[in-house]
């Protein structure tokens, strides 16, 4: 019988986040204007919206910049947070916000979905090993939309359910279970094909 | 015409091969994991996939570690320096409020408080002395029995089901804390039975009596 796995979740192990409970406290704190709670609560943040925003705009250059813009929102507008969601939800979702802006910049299309035609050869079956998987992997999610794989990153990187993706990207459910399905169907064709470039 | 609905209702298979990429990091709610894992015993397909989301996850984790963000935050305080502080006051409860959000504690003090001041309210319309107006006719005031909170999401069309299931019109409100007051037209109702219907209705926030004297 096959299990799940347990979430690896490197961005949130415990040394490098700030318990949720004491987020929220810490948020209160940036709301008065205390910068110091503002860079404890940045540098908590600074690796899981480095990998996100780096995964979802696949453009180097501006990922800084993006993180940045976040947390200065962050700054400004810690007073509305309502407590309604998680402190880390609020803040992806200003992410995702930001990123998206940014990547219209560079007239990159935003919107879903791909061409779907053939679902291509099953990756599984031939048995692909981890190593060449990893190589390929890069470069296929470059060929996915950014709101795809804004909801592979929050699943399997940052161990989010789909609940808590829907709020970040503010949309609903449903959708979030199509982007889901639509990139593995695009992945897998996309891996295939691959694989079969590889020496 | 067969009168059949297809084409709405997903199979079991549908659901958990959706699913199947929550089921992989251990985000599922306890019967959706169940669920999924009862329909994976019977199913060689979503068996498959499970194995290949699993590799997929397993190399996707360890892929493309995050870029070296050393030194972003000293370039972030020129920035902050120039912003003034925080836009927004906070609100004289968010200390209170980011004490109980985790646990869902705030939603009931909410509700508790919202009551309250719903009854305090209805203390007051039960006190007030309405003006008498003489227009010729005999003068009546409003006799509302019942204070009710409907839910804010709830649409006109169940608000006018349930006054009718009741036997009930409104005649005051809304409140500053959205009550309405009604008035029961149905002769054979009781007011308790009323209570009761209202508070089985998910539109219904909240439902009291209100001990109005009446004028003999």
């Amino acid at each position: 019988m096959p299990t799940s796995q347990e979430p690896s979740i490197p961005g949130s192990a415990p040394a490098q986040a700030v318990a949720s409970t004491n987020e929220a406290e810490l948020l209160s704190r940036v709301a008065r204007g205390d910068r110091d709670a503002f860079e404890r609560l940045y540098r908590s943040y600074l690796p899981r919206l480095t990998r996100f925003l780096q995964q979802v705009m696949r453009r180097t250059s501006v990922v800084e910049e993006a993180i940045n813009d976040t947390m200065l929102v962050v700054w400004r507008k810690a007073a509305t947070y309502s407590g309604d969601s998680k402190v880390s939800t609020w803040i992806f979702a200003i992410a995702y916000r930001r990123g998206l802006k940014l990547l219209k910049r560079f007239d990159e299309p935003v919107s879903d979905e791909m061409d779907l035609s053939s679902p291509g050869e099953d990756a599984t079956e031939s048995g692909v090993m981890q190593l060449e998987l990893r190589a390929v992997l890069g470069a296929a999610m470059a060929q996915v939309s950014a709101e795809q794989r804004a909801v592979i990153e929050l699943t399997y990187y940052q161990g989010c359910a789909y609940r808590e993706i829907a709020e970040i990207m503010g949309c609903p459910v449903d959708t979030v279970k199509t982007r889901m399905f639509h990139a593995r169907r695009r992945l897998r064709q996309l891996l295939a094909d691959r694989r079969q470039d590889l020496p | 015409m067969s009168g059949q609905v297809v084409g709405f209702v997903r199979s079991a298979h549908q659901v958990a091969f959706e699913l199947l990429p929550w089921f992989v990091n251990g985000t599922l709610e306890p019967a959706e994991r169940t669920a999924v894992e009862q329909h994976l015993h019977e199913c060689v397909a979503c068996r498959r996939e499970l194995d290949w989301l699993q590799q997929l996850s397993s190399a996707y984790v360890s892929s493309e570690p995050a870029l070296d963000s050393e030194g972003a935050f000293e370039r972030l305080v020129p920035q902050l320096q120039r912003q003034d502080a925080p836009v927004a006051t906070p609100s004289p409860f968010a200390w209170l409020r980011s004490r109980l959000s985790d646990t869902g504690a705030w939603l009931r003090f909410a509700v508790a408080m919202q009551f309250g001041v719903i009854a305090a309210l209805g203390w007051a319309v039960a006190l007030r002395e309405l003006p008498y107006h003489g227009l010729g006719a005999i003068a009546t005031r409003a006799s509302g029995s019942v204070i009710v909170v409907f839910d804010p999401n709830a649409r006109e069309g169940d608000v006018r089901r349930i006054l009718r299931a009741i036997g009930a019109r409104v005649v005051d409100g809304p409140t500053t804390a959205n009550g309405y007051v009604l008035e029961m037209t149905d002769a054979a109702g009781t007011t308790a039975a009323a209570l009761a219907q209202l508070r089985a209705e998910p539109a219904v926030i909240l439902a009291e009596p209100l001990q109005v004297e009446r004028v003999p």
